[in-house]
C-alpha cells in the first residue's frame, strides 16, 4: 500500500479553483501573458517565421548564384541578404528556437507548474519579437546591414561602413543578447530549483541536463559579443578607436572577442538539440538511453571544450604556429565528447526496437547530417587544410551541415514529437515523410557540391562568380536542392496549419508512450499534483502515475494560497524546500518590452530624444513590475501534502531571486573579463599609445586613492544599512543607504574627473578609448546600482522592507558589492598596470 | 524542511566539475603565456618552460581529482576526459618546434 | 587561357602537401562515415547477439572514446608535423615581393634591388619556378585574404600588420587567386593571377617591370586623352608625369593577361569598355565611369594603354 502524499477524495471545487487561478488572458490581453506555455508557443513560432525569411533571402542568393554573371540580384543587395541569412539564422532563429523549446517543455518535464520568473521570459520574448521584426524590416529599406554576419572592422567601422546599416546590426544583436542573459537566468534557475521532489541531477531528463550546460555556456560566452558590439558601436558613434590600426587598436580584437562568443555559439545551439535528441531515441527504441551518464559527460565536456577552439576562426590571420597548434589540438579533443554521444544513441538503437515514425526518420537524417559535418569539421581543425578552405565554399558547406544537421533535424524531429503534446490532434505521418523525405535529399543536393566548389577555389560572400571556372555545375545543382529542400519546410509547415490545433487539456496525450513526465496529462497549471521521483522515466516504472497525479495524490492538489505556485526544491537531491509564489498575466512586463525595444531602435535611427523618452518609460515599467515582487510572508507556511508543510517566503542564499542576482553577476564578470582581455591584448599590439611610452603623465595617485576610499565607504555603508534592517531601524537604514549612493557616485565622479584632468581623451587612441571603456562599464552597473538602491529606499518608506521581508535589500546588496569590487579592479588595472608594466 | 544549502552545492558544483576546471585554468595559461609571454619579456624558451610546468601541474591536479572520486562516474568521466585534453595539448608542446 | 584555381590540383609545393593531407582525410572520413551507418543499420537489422555487443558500455567506449581518440590523435601528430616542416626558416634566399589588397584590386610592388629599380604593377604577379617566394602582405583599408589554391593556403591581409606567405611553384603555368575575406562591394570581383615562369623567362619579365614606359609612346594621341581626362591624378605610368597613386600602376598594363582584378581580358575595346563602363562591370568600385569621353577618345586611350606592354 503506497503511502501517498494527498489523500483521496480531493475537496469539491479544489481543481476548478487551480484552473481559475491559472486561466490565461482571453483577446488582445493574450499579449499580457507569461505562462511558460504561451511564451514557448509564441517564441517557437516566432522563431519559425524568423526560420522561414532568412530561408526565403538563402532561395533568392540560390537563384542569383544558379548561373555565372548573373544581375538577377544587385550586389549591394545581395551583400545585405547574406548578411542578414547569418544573422537572422543564428541570432533570430538557432538560438530563440532551442531556448523556446527549453521555455515550452522543461517545467512540463520537471513537473513544475511554471518557470521561476515568468514575466522575464514575456519581457525577453517581446523584446525579442519587436526588436528582431524590426531589424529584419531594415531591408525593405536599404537599411539591412552588409557586413557579414560577424562583421569584422575595419570594414563595419564609420569610415568604411558610414551608413546606419551596421548600427541597426549591433542593435539587433542587443535584443538576443537581452533574451538569451535572461533565458539563461530562468532557465539554470527553474532546472536547478523547481524540480519534481526525488528528482535527482541524476534522474533528470538529458534535455535538462542539455539546457542547463546551454544556458551556463551563454553566460560566459554572450559577454564576450556583448562588449564586442558595445565597443564597435562606440566607435563608430563616438570614435572610440578599438579596431582602428592608426590610432594603436586592432581589427583582431573583434574577432577574438567576437568568435570567444563565436564558437560556443554553436554549440548552445547543437547541445540542445542533442538533448532532444536524447529524449526522442529512448521513446523510440522503447528502452532507456544507453550509457546515461557517459552522455551527461559528454555534454559538460563540450561545453567547457567548446570555449577553447575560438583561434580556429582565426587560423589565416598571421598567428604564430605554437598558438596555432594549441588550437588545433583542442579543436581534435572537442571531437572526443561527441563521439561518446552518436555510440550512445547506436547502442540504444541496439538495445530496443526503433519505430519508423517521422520523429525517427528526422532523427535519422540528423545522425547522417551531422557526422558528415563533424567529419568536415575535424578536417578544418587540421591548420594546413584550414588555410585552403577557410572562407570558401567548402566551410559553407561544413557549417550548414552542422547546424541544419545539428539543430534543424532535431527541432524538426522534436516539433513531430511533442505536437502531441500542445495539440489536440497530432501531426500527420503521411506528410511528415514527405517533408522528411524533401528535406533531406533537398538538404544533401544543395550543400553536398558546396564542398567541391569550395576545393575548386570558390570564396564565400560572393554574389557573382566568372564563367569558366568550372563551378557553374555546382552552384546550378545546389540551388536546385535548396529548392526540394525549401518544399520539404513548406510540406511541414502545411502540416502545422492542418493539424496543430493548440490546446492544454484536451491534447493527443502520449501517442509515443513516451517514459518522461512532459507527457503527463497537464492543464494550464502543469500537472495536477507534483509527483514523486524515484527513476529516470517514470511514467515507464509507474504505469499509475499518470492517474494517480490526475487524481491530486501527490504534492501541492490545489493553490494553498489562492494564487499561483510551484515547488521550489534544492538543487542536487530536489528535498522541497519552499513554495513559490508565481505571477501571473500582466502589462508591466510587456510595456516594459515595447519601451526597451523602442529605446534602442530609435536609438539607431538617431532620433535620440524619442529614445531617452522611451528609455524613461521602459524603466518605469520595469520598477512597476518589480514593485509587485518581493511579496514578503504574505501567507503562513503551507502544508503540500505527505506531512510537509513549506514557508511561502524566504530570503537569503536559498532564494530564487538571490540566484538569479549570482548568475547576473557572473555575466557581468565575464563582460569585465573580456574587457581586461582587450585591454591586456591591445597593449601587446600597440604599446606606444599606453602612458608611460607616451609621455603622457597619468592621473595623480590622489583620484584613484580616492575613488577607492569612496567605493569602499558605499560598501561599508551598504553592510551597516543591513545590520540596521535586521535591528528594524529603520531612519539609519534609509539614511545609509542614502549615504552609499552618494559615496558611489563621488567614486565614479573622482575616478571620472581624475582621467579627464589628466588630459586623456577616449577619441586619442585605443589605450584613452579603453580607459574610458572601464569607467563606462562601471558606470553601467554603478547607474543601475544607484536606482536598486534608491528604490530599495522607496521600499522602506512604503512599509515594505522589514527584518523579515527583504529580499529586495538582499538582492540589491549582493549587486551593490559586486559593483564595488569590480570598481576597484578596474581602478587597480588602469592605475597600477601602465605603472608596472615600463 | 530546508534541505542542502546552495553553499554546499556550490563546492559540490565545482568539485564534479573539477576536470574542465583545471584544463581551463590550464588552457588559459599556455595560452596567456604563448599570445601574451613576448610582451611581458618572456623569451621563447621561457614560454616553453612555464608551459611544460603548467602541463604538469594540470595533469597532476587531474589524476588527483581522479584518485579521490572512485565513486562518482560523472567526476571522473569529466576527469579522464580533460586529462586527454591536456595531454593533446602536452603533445603540441613536444612536437611544434621552437 | 588556361588556369589552375583548384586545391586538388596544386601546381605549388604546399599546394601538394595539402592535397595529399586533403586525400587522406577524405578517404578517412569516408570510410568513417559508412562505418557509423553500418553500425546503425546493424543495431536496427542486426542479429540478437550483434545488436547486444552494440548495446554494451564497452561498446560506446571503444567507439566513442578509443576510436575517435586514436583517430584524432593520428590526425593531429601528421598535423603537427607538417606545422614543423613550415616552420624551418625560410631559406634566406627567398624572392620577396611586397602586395597590398585594396578595395577592390592588388598593388604589387617587386622592391628595388641593387642598381636596379623597384617594379609595380597590379592584380598580376609572375614567379621563377621552383624557387621559394616571399610575399608580404598588408592592407591600408580592410582584411582581405591572400589566396591561390593552386599554389597554397591563404594568409589574410589586415590593416595595421604585415603577414608573409611564402609559395614556390613546382611547374609553370598560370596560377588564378581570389580574395578570401569579404571586403564590401565587389568582394567577388577581386581576383589575381600568379604566373609561374622559367627562371629565365621570369628574369626578362622582370627586367621590363622595372623599365620605365617608352618614351616617346607609340600611341601619342591616346597619351593625350590619358592626361587631358586627368587620369594621371590616380594612376602612374612611370617614365612620364603620371604619379597618382590611388588606382593600380599601368606602366606595363597592355602586358598583363587581364584587367581589373581579373575581371575583363586584356584588349583595347575592353580599356575603353572598362574607362566608360566600370560602374557597370563592377559596381562600386572606386574609379569612376568616364561616360563623358567621346567614342573616339576610348579608342584612343585604349590602344594607348593597350601599348604600355
Amino acid at each position: 500500500m503506497r503511502n501517498y502524499p494527498n489523500s483521496l477524495p480531493r475537496p469539491k471545487g479544489e481543481l476548478a479553483k487551480l484552473e481559475a487561478i491559472w486561466a490565461p488572458p482571453r483577446g488582445f490581453k493574450l499579449l499580457t501573458a507569461v505562462n511558460n506555455t504561451y511564451i514557448g508557443l509564441f517564441y517557437i513560432g516566432t522563431a519559425l517565421l524568423f526560420f522561414v525569411l532568412a530561408g526565403i533571402l538563402a532561395l533568392l542568393m540560390r537563384l542569383q548564384l544558379a548561373v555565372p554573371a548573373n544581375d538577377l540580384i544587385d550586389q549591394g543587395t545581395y551583400n545585405q541578404f547574406f548578411t542578414m541569412h547569418g544573422t537572422v539564422m543564428m541570432f533570430l532563429f538557432a538560438v530563440p528556437v532551442v531556448e523556446a523549446i527549453g521555455v515550452l517543455l522543461l517545467p512540463q518535464m520537471l513537473a513544475a507548474r511554471d518557470l521561476p520568473f515568468p514575466r522575464l521570459s514575456a519581457y525577453a520574448f517581446w523584446a525579442y519579437f519587436i526588436g528582431g521584426l524590426f531589424f529584419f524590416s531594415s531591408l525593405f529599406f536599404d537599411l539591412a546591414p552588409d557586413g557579414g554576419w560577424f562583421m569584422y572592422p575595419p570594414l563595419t567601422s564609420s569610415r568604411y561602413s558610414p551608413a546606419e546599416n551596421a548600427d541597426f546590426w549591433l542593435v539587433g544583436i542587443g535584443f538576443i543578447e537581452i533574451s538569451a542573459i535572461a533565458g539563461a537566468i530562468e532557465i539554470i534557475v527553474g532546472i536547478l530549483r523547481t524540480r519534481a521532489p526525488g528528482m535527482s541531477l541524476d534522474k533528470m531528463p538529458v534535455f535538462a541536463w542539455s539546457m542547463l550546460v546551454f544556458a551556463g555556456m551563454i553566460v560566459f560566452a554572450f559577454p564576450a559579443v556583448i562588449l564586442a558590439t558595445f565597443l564597435l558601436e562606440l566607435e563608430r558613434a563616438f570614435h572610440w578607436p578599438f579596431f582602428i590600426p592608426e590610432m594603436g587598436g586592432d581589427p583582431l580584437l573583434w574577432q577574438h572577442l567576437f568568435w570567444f562568443f563565436g564558437h560556443p555559439e554553436v554549440y548552445i545551439i547543437f547541445l540542445p538539440a542533442a538533448g532532444m535528441v536524447s529524449m526522442i531515441v529512448p521513446t523510440m527504441t522503447g528502452v532507456p538511453l544507453a550509457g546515461y551518464r557517459l552522455i551527461v559527460v559528454a555534454l559538460v565536456a563540450t561545453g567547457f571544450f567548446s570555449f577553447g577552439l575560438w583561434v580556429h576562426h582565426m587560423f589565416a590571420t598571421g598567428i604564430p604556429e605554437l598558438s596555432l597548434a594549441f588550437f588545433s589540438a583542442a579543436g581534435m579533443a572537442v571531437a572526443i565528447p561527441s563521439g561518446i554521444q552518436v555510440f550512445a544513441w547506436i547502442a540504444t538503437f541496439a538495445k530496443g526496437r526503433l519505430r519508423l515514425t517521422v520523429p525517427s526518420l528526422f532523427i535519422l537524417g540528423f545522425f547522417a547530417i551531422f557526422v558528415i559535418g563533424g567529419l568536415t569539421g575535424v578536417m578544418v581543425a587540421m591548420v594546413p587544410f584550414n588555410w585552403q578552405v577557410h572562407d570558401s565554399y567548402f566551410i559553407v558547406a561544413h557549417l550548414h551541415y552542422v547546424l541544419f544537421g545539428g539543430m534543424v533535424f532535431p527541432v524538426f524531429a522534436a516539433i513531430y514529437y511533442w505536437v502531441p503534446a500542445v495539440s489536440a490532434r497530432a501531426l500527420s505521418e503521411r506528410l511528415g515523410r514527405w517533408a522528411f523525405a524533401l528535406m533531406f535529399t533537398g538538404f544533401n543536393i544543395a550543400f553536398f557540391p558546396m564542398h567541391i566548389a569550395g576545393l575548386m577555389g570558390m570564396p564565400r560572400r560572393v554574389y557573382t562568380y566568372a564563367e569558366g571556372l568550372g563551378w557553374e555545375w555546382y552552384n546550378l545543382i545546389s540551388t536546385v536542392g535548396a529548392f526540394v529542400l525549401a518544399a520539404g519546410i513548406l510540406v511541414c509547415l502545411v502540416d502545422l496549419v492542418l493539424n496543430f490545433r493548440f490546446a492544454v487539456s484536451g491534447t493527443a496525450g502520449n501517442i509515443w508512450k513516451a517514459g518522461t513526465l512532459d507527457w503527463l496529462p497537464n492543464g494550464m497549471y502543469g500537472t495536477r499534483s507534483i509527483p514523486i521521483i524515484t527513476s529516470r522515466e517514470p511514467l515507464w516504472d509507474d504505469p499509475e502515475l499518470a492517474g494517480d497525479v490526475q487524481k491530486g495524490r501527490y504534492y501541492l492538489p490545489g493553490a494553498s494560497t489562492g494564487g499561483r505556485e510551484t515547488l521550489v526544491t534544492s538543487p542536487v537531491d530536489a528535498v522541497p524546500q519552499y513554495l513559490l509564489q508565481v505571477p501571473g498575466q500582466s502589462w508591466r512586463s510587456f510595456l516594459a518590452a515595447v519601451f526597451t525595444a523602442a529605446f534602442f531602435l530609435l536609438l539607431t535611427v538617431k532620433l535620440v530624444t524619442l529614445a531617452l523618452v522611451c528609455g524613461v518609460l521602459a524603466l518605469a515599467m520595469i520598477i512597476a513590475w518589480m514593485w509587485q515582487t518581493d511579496p514578503g510572508e504574505n501567507h503562513p507556511p503551507v502544508s503540500i501534502g505527505g506531512g510537509i508543510k513549506l514557508p511561502v517566503y524566504v530570503t537569503g542564499k536559498i532564494s530564487h531571486s538571490w540566484w538569479a542576482v549570482v548568475i547576473l553577476l557572473l555575466v557581468a564578470a565575464s563582460m569585465f573579463v573580456a574587457l581586461l582581455f582587450s585591454y591586456l591584448y591591445i597593449w601587446t599590439v600597440s604599446p606606444q599609445v599606453w602612458p608611460i611610452a607616451e609621455g603622457q603623465p597619468m592621473p595623480e595617485l590622489l583620484w584613484p586613492i580616492g575613488s577607492a576610499a569612496a567605493f569602499i565607504a558605499s560598501s561599508a555603508a551598504i553592510a551597516y544599512s543591513g545590520v540596521m534592517l535586521t535591528k528594524a531601524r529603520v531612519w539609519p537604514l534609509r539614511l545609509t543607504l542614502l549615504f552609499s549612493c552618494v559615496a558611489l557616485a563621488t567614486a565614479l565622479a573622482l575616478e571620472f574627473h581624475g582621467q579627464w584632468d589628466s588630459g586623456l581623451r577616449p577619441t586619442a587612441s585605443s589605450y584613452g578609448a579603453l580607459v574610458y571603456t572601464f569607467f563606462t562599464v562601471e558606470a553601467q552597473l554603478a547607474v543601475a546600482a544607484l536606482i536598486m538602491c534608491i528604490y530599495t529606499v522607496a521600499r522602506s518608506v512604503a512599509g515594505m522592507l522589514t527584518p523579515v521581508r527583504r529580499a529586495t535589500y538582499d538582492n540589491t546588496m549582493l549587486f551593490w558589492h559586486y559593483t564595488v569590487g569590480q570598481g576597484l579592479m578596474s581602478l587597480l588595472i588602469v592605475h597600477g598596470f601602465p605603472r608596472i608594466a615600463e | 524542511m530546508i534541505g542542502n544549502s546552495p553553499h554546499s552545492f556550490t563546492s559540490r558544483l565545482l568539485f564534479m566539475l573539477a576536470g574542465p576546471l583545471i584544463w581551463f585554468a590550464h588552457f588559459s595559461f599556455i595560452y596567456g603565456a604563448a599570445g601574451f609571454g613576448g610582451a611581458f619579456g618572456l623569451d621563447a624558451a621561457a614560454i616553453r618552460d612555464l608551459s611544460w610546468g603548467a602541463t604538469v601541474t594540470a595533469l597532476a591536479a587531474v589524476a588527483l581529482v581522479l584518485w579521490r572520486t572512485a565513486h562518482d562516474s560523472i567526476t571522473r568521466g569529466l576527469a579522464i576526459l580533460s586529462f586527454l585534453a591536456v595531454t593533446f595539448e602536452a603533445l603540441v608542446l613536444w612536437m611544434v618546434p621552437q | 587561357m588556361e588556369t589552375q584555381h583548384s586545391v586538388l590540383h596544386p601546381g605549388g609545393t604546399d599546394a601538394e602537401t595539402i592535397a595529399i593531407l586533403s586525400w587522406i582525410m577524405f578517404g578517412g572520413a569516408t570510410a568513417i562515415f559508412f562505418g557509423v551507418a553500418g553500425l546503425t543499420l546493424l543495431a536496427y537489422v542486426g542479429g540478437e547477439t550483434m545488436r547486444r555487443r552494440i548495446a554494451s558500455g564497452k561498446f560506446i567506449f571503444w567507439g566513442g572514446v578509443i576510436f575517435p581518440l586514436v583517430t584524432v590523435t593520428a590526425l593531429l601528430v601528421y598535423g603537427l608535423m607538417l606545422t614543423g616542416a613550415r616552420v624551418i626558416a625560410s631559406s634566406g634566399t627567398a624572392l620577396r615581393i611586397q602586395v597590398s589588397g585594396e578595395q577592390w584590386w592588388w598593388r604589387v610592388r617587386y622592391p628595388a634591388s641593387g642598381e636596379a629599380a623597384e617594379a609595380v604593377t597590379a592584380n598580376e604577379m609572375r614567379i621563377p619556378v621552383g624557387r621559394e617566394v616571399e610575399i608580404e602582405l598588408s592592407s591600408p583599408d580592410v582584411i582581405h585574404s591572400f589566396w591561390v589554391p593552386s599554389l597554397a593556403g591563404k594568409v589574410d591581409m589586415i590593416p595595421g600588420m604585415v603577414n608573409r606567405i611564402r609559395l614556390r611553384a613546382a611547374r609553370p603555368g598560370v596560377y588564378r587567386g581570389q580574395c578570401a575575406e569579404y571586403c564590401g562591394g565587389p568582394h567577388a570581383m577581386m581576383a589575381f593571377y600568379v604566373v609561374a615562369l622559367e627562371p629565365a623567362q621570369y628574369e626578362d619579365w622582370l627586367d621590363r617591370q622595372r623599365q620605365p614606359a617608352a618614351s616617346p609612346p607609340l600611341q601619342k594621341a591616346g597619351e593625350g586623352v590619358f592626361f587631358s581626362s586627368g587620369c594621371n591624378a590616380c594612376h602612374t605610368i612611370r617614365g612620364t608625369r603620371a604619379t597618382g597613386m590611388i588606382g593600380p600602376d599601368l606602366t606595363h598594363v597592355g602586358g598583363r593577361l587581364s584587367l581589373a582584378a581579373a575581371t575583363l581580358p586584356n584588349t583595347a575595346d575592353a580599356f575603353s569598355h572598362w574607362i566608360r563602363d566600370n560602374q557597370f562591370i563592377k559596381p562600386n568600385n572606386r574609379m569612376p565611369p568616364f561616360g563623358i569621353l567621346s567614342n573616339g577618345e576610348l579608342a584612343a586611350l585604349g590602344a594607348y594603354l593597350e601599348s604600355l606592354q
